[in-house]
């Protein structure tokens, strides 16, 4: 019962987290050799540079504990306490929403270009990243 | 409270080196335990008595001295969040340890003493070698 009440939890707060944060992955599993839930999030080097996330994820955990005690959900990135299996669940934003959001603008971009440094493609190394500029300067324009 | 941090560790590693790998977990975890006990009852600024931090008991006990370190500690929220996950890590591998049928193997304790070493390492550097 708290294993299915813990789950939905982890769920909820994933997917939201994944709209939020759009170059979050997070796999999960529940771990019966432990009896808890294990979150692994990635990537590293963006989860770096968001304080913002890392509060959110703070005060989750922090409520998960309250709630759950020895029960909550145990918390790392890419793996570095506990590992996960490959039938882990993975959680991440769909890619279809901004491929139709850059289809929606391109329309509207033809005078407008956006020529990235090589330094900030570099760090855009996903489509997710490099669409959501797009829009940024689609809503400039 | 620091001294029997330090000979938890210690007996930590002299359970490993006698293969007790599943009860080397438990003094691994009371090392950073009673480490950060010792941080908030010796801390400059708002410090928690032995006497304070007493009240609270049971598990419930262990949640509240890792909030009130929690919030003492300046550190980015990364850092922070890695501290907090390590410690609930840790705590979780004491409990399998302690009350649950798992059997610890020797990397598991061995890894268990690396990251207690790691957690009051952390605790230095944030609150100085006090």
């Amino acid at each position: 019962m708290m294993k299915n009440q813990i789950e939905n939890d982890l769920r909820s707060w994933l997917s939201f987290m994944s709209n939020k944060y759009c170059w979050l992955r997070s796999r999960f599993e529940y771990s019966e050799a432990r009896g808890r839930w294990l979150v692994s999030f990635s990537p590293v080097d963006r989860i770096l540079l968001s304080d913002a996330f890392n509060n959110e994820a703070i005060a989750f955990a922090d409520k998960m504990n309250d709630e759950y005690g020895n029960q909550a959900p145990l918390f790392t990135d890419e793996e570095q306490l506990f590992g996960l299996t490959a039938n882990a669940e993975s959680i991440a934003k769909e890619l279809v929403f901004y491929t139709e959001t850059v289809m929606k603008y391109s329309s509207l971009l033809s005078s407008i270009s956006f020529y990235p440094s090589a330094q900030t493609v570099s760090k855009m190394n996903t489509k997710c990243d490099l669409s959501q500029s797009y829009n940024l300067y689609a809503v400039a324009a | 409270m620091k001294d029997k941090a330090v000979d938890n560790l210690a007996s930590s590693q002299i359970l490993l080196n006698n293969r007790h790998y599943t009860t080397s977990v438990h003094c691994s975890y009371y090392a950073v335990f009673e480490y950060m006990k010792y941080i908030l009852a010796n801390v400059s600024h708002n410090p928690i008595s032995y006497e304070i931090q007493n009240l609270h008991s049971g598990e419930s006990s262990h949640e509240y001295i890792l909030d009130e370190i929690k919030n003492r500690i300046s550190t980015s929220p990364r850092n922070l969040r890695n501290f907090c996950e390590g410690v609930r890590f840790l705590k979780s591998e004491r409990v399998d340890a302690d009350y649950k049928l798992r059997i610890f193997t020797e990397s598991e304790g061995l890894s268990c003493k690396s990251k207690a070493e790691g957690l009051i390492a952390n605790l230095k550097t944030y609150f100085g070698n006090i």
